[in-house]
């Protein structure tokens, strides 16, 4: 690590986290603004909790055919071939799901009745996605939940003009789930600290990410409580329960890709894992870890050379 | 001098020792009593305070004791007036209560500067190579 280089950052609200943006000291400060515009306007028009964003207007008028953009079909063509990937495992219809779980409601979470959980998992199907040209039309009652991906596309966006700014050492931390890092000659890598979910001030390792990106994903910080219980936000699509894995963590080039695999394997067991991160890896650069229910962590075959400490 | 003078000397010297030892003793006593009389008024109105107070505990003991059972355990009864002046003692300071104002005041401001971190978040620093932590906290 050349520990002489100096950087400038600033950190602004978005995608209700906190996004760093840290640049050579040597950029112009005016860069911050058209960095950060691009976030915003990510935001704006395809985050699902904005009002007016195309996934707000697609899901505001289910049931009915809404014209979006090319960029939102673009999207949706590639969440749907993540979710065959998944075998349904990753499906962006989740949300009825997640709300029956007590999420994003005022009122005190309930633990769901069974019949209610099967009735809800009918409306979780991204098969019943449909588009039409630049029309899309989800069924009655469905909704789309973007968190999983939306934030990740955001810093691939930003990635994108800062290579074309000629930027080549710098680092994103979106809220701490997803960090990405540009690195060159002087700077080879960037350290990144993988906090324990389970312990607070406690590592679990510290990673050697070069022009890569970190997505972790964990339940400890975003749950309801039932009857004593904490149920995580991450729900399985195809049980409609929330998983009970700890931890996740996935490096890969581009955080989309990751973010996506960060949350479907989230459901994972250890062995369905190291399975599916086979069948990854032979189309992705991702490497990763699972650290499940039990905290008994397992790596995929590459992950231990990222490790420095 | 007559013998009947005498007698009758006698006799008024007899009442004036009677009566002057009477107005001694009365002297005597009466000054104490007189002495008394305002720290009696006094302790009987501490007295009557305290009365007071162990009423006030009683009743709350009756009110909060279940089933208005005398035989309820002692330590209730301690707990109670423990409670009431904690309360009584919260009550009469007010420097908490001023703490805690500020420290509504200051989460209110903590709120409100939550969109200033969006909108005027432009402050830049500058920073040397650091570690990013990787928590999945927002």
């Amino acid at each position: 690590m050349n520990d002489g280089l100096l950087y400038k950052a600033q950190v602004r609200w978005l995608f209700h986290a906190h996004i760093k943006i840290k640049i050579p000291v040597f950029c112009d400060e005016s860069l911050f603004d058209e960095l950060f515009a691009i976030l915003e306007d990510v935001d704006k028009h395809y985050n699902s909790y904005s009002e007016g964003s195309f996934f707000d207007l697609i899901n505001k008028n289910a049931g009915h055919f809404v014209e979006v953009d090319e960029e939102t079909i673009s999207l949706l063509r590639q969440l749907i071939y993540f979710s065959d990937l998944f075998d349904g495992g990753y499906d962006i219809t989740v949300m009825p799901l997640v709300r029956l779980w007590g999420f994003y409601k005022d009122e005190a979470p309930r633990l769901p009745l069974k019949e209610e959980i099967k009735a809800t998992k009918k409306l979780v199907n991204y098969k019943k996605i449909e588009i039409e040209g630049s029309k899309v039309r989800i069924a009655e009652g469905q909704e789309i939940i973007t968190g999983s991906f939306m934030k990740s596309y955001a810093v691939d966006k930003l990635v994108q003009k800062m290579r074309k700014e000629g930027i080549t050492d710098a680092i994103i931390n979106a809220g701490g789930s997803t960090i990405k890092t540009l690195n060159n000659s002087v700077h080879p890598y960037w350290v990144v600290n993988v906090e324990n979910s389970l312990k607070t001030d406690d590592n679990l390792f510290k990673l050697k990410v070069s022009n890569a990106c970190f997505s972790t994903s964990a339940q400890t910080k975003t749950f309801v409580e039932i009857g004593g219980k904490r149920y995580g936000h991450i729900i399985n699509p195809i049980t409609g329960y929330p998983s009970e894995n700890k931890q996740i963590g996935i490096i890969s080039t581009n955080c989309f890709v990751g973010d996506i695999i960060s949350t479907g394997l989230y459901n994972q067991t250890l062995d369905g894992f190291t399975e599916k991160m086979k069948l990854l890896s032979s189309q992705f650069d991702v490497e990763g870890f699972l650290m499940d229910k039990n905290n008994s962590i397992r790596f995929s075959d590459g992950f231990e050379k990222y490790i420095i400490q | 001098m007559t013998t009947v003078k005498k007698i009758i000397l006698f006799l008024f010297g007899i009442v004036l020792i009677v009566f002057g030892n009477k107005a001694a003793i009365d002297t005597i006593f009466k000054d104490n009593d007189g002495l008394k009389a305002p720290d009696s008024e006094e302790k009987e109105i501490a007295n009557k305070n305290l009365v007071i107070t162990e009423e006030v505990d009683t009743k709350e003991t009756e009110v909060i004791t279940p089933n208005n059972d005398s035989s309820s355990p002692k330590e209730e009864e301690i707990k109670v007036s423990e409670v009431s002046k904690k309360e009584i003692s919260k009550a009469s300071e007010p420097k908490p209560k001023d703490n805690s104002v500020k420290e509504q005041s200051a989460k209110v401001a903590e709120k409100k500067e939550t969109p200033k971190v969006k909108e005027a978040a432009a402050q830049t620093k500058i920073e040397p190579v650091q570690e990013e932590s990787a928590a999945a906290s927002e």
